[in-house]
């Protein structure tokens, strides 16, 4: 059980972090929102009702899909974009999706080789882009997600100030959309563009995100 | 399981480890799936 625990620490660790900071969320977001409520003299609403709320689910939503986006771009662009001396990058000589021997594939695969690399034809195809079609799929499914909660949100608030309702339509060009949207991206965007090269130069010793300390700075994909 | 079939899929140790790897990975791939679906519905309802 222990080996467990170790062997699989970072996805547990980060997905309790996960559990605790949402439930944190709800909780501060219910006191949040009701204190919202009263200053506008409407009631308050229960726990339960709060987080089964699309002013709930929109604030988690526009998270989780601003996060998707940022891995989804990093793992496509990561098979052309290159940082030379970044741990975060492959080598400038690798750009593009490389052979298929350093992708072991076709003739060069293990015994071990998952099933559907060895497969060959439409299986491995669809295998060799799966981690992006996952994520992808997520960053769509959350930005959908934002967007329907998002406009009963919004349409809460025309409704508290005697304005119309927005059409799903018409709220996917609102500014209140791409307001939540767009704040959640440059976030995400300025932290790849962060971690791609201040770990050019800097380090921390003995994690995977680092290059070895005393690993040149030109060294590109290099991992401590 | 019998000598034989270890034998085939590798050592032992490994099978068990693999095994709940896996689970750990549908686990996240399942709270994920349950928030898309927790949000999807509550946007749908207009809740």
């Amino acid at each position: 059980v222990r080996a467990f625990f170790r062997d699989n620490s970072m996805t547990l660790a980060f997905l309790a972090l996960f559990v605790v900071t949402l439930v944190g969320q709800a909780f501060v977001g219910h006191a949040d929102f009701n204190h919202q409520q009263l200053a506008h003299q409407d009631h308050t609403i229960s726990f339960w009702r709060y987080v089964t709320s699309s002013a709930f689910a929109v604030d988690v939503m526009e998270n989780w899909q601003s996060e998707y986006l940022q891995f989804t771009l990093f793992v496509i662009g990561a098979v052309w974009l290159v940082q030379r001396g970044s741990p975060e990058s492959k080598k400038v000589e690798d750009i593009g999706f490389e052979s298929d021997e350093q992708q072991k594939l076709g003739e060069h695969t293990e015994p071990d080789s998952p099933k559907w690399a060895k497969a060959g034809g439409w299986r491995t195809h669809v295998y060799s882009n799966s981690l992006l079609l996952v994520m992808g799929g997520i960053w769509l499914a959350s930005w959908f997600a934002q967007l329907i909660t998002g406009r009963i949100e919004y349409n809460a608030q025309q409704f508290d100030h005697h304005e119309a309702a927005l059409s799903l339509w018409e709220y996917a060009g609102s500014s209140d959309f791409w307001n939540r949207t767009l704040q959640n991206w440059q976030s995400e965007f300025l932290a790849v563009a962060s971690i791609a090269i201040l770990a050019v130069y800097l380090r921390q010793r003995g994690s995977a995100q680092s290059k070895p300390v005393g690993e040149p700075h030109t060294t590109t994909a290099a991992e401590g | 399981m019998p000598a034989d079939r270890r034998q085939a899929v590798g050592p032992a140790v490994r099978l068990r480890g693999g095994g709940l790897m896996r689970t750990v990975y549908a686990l996240t791939l399942v709270i994920i799936l349950l928030g898309l679906v927790y949000a999807i519905v509550i946007g749908a309802l207009g809740q």
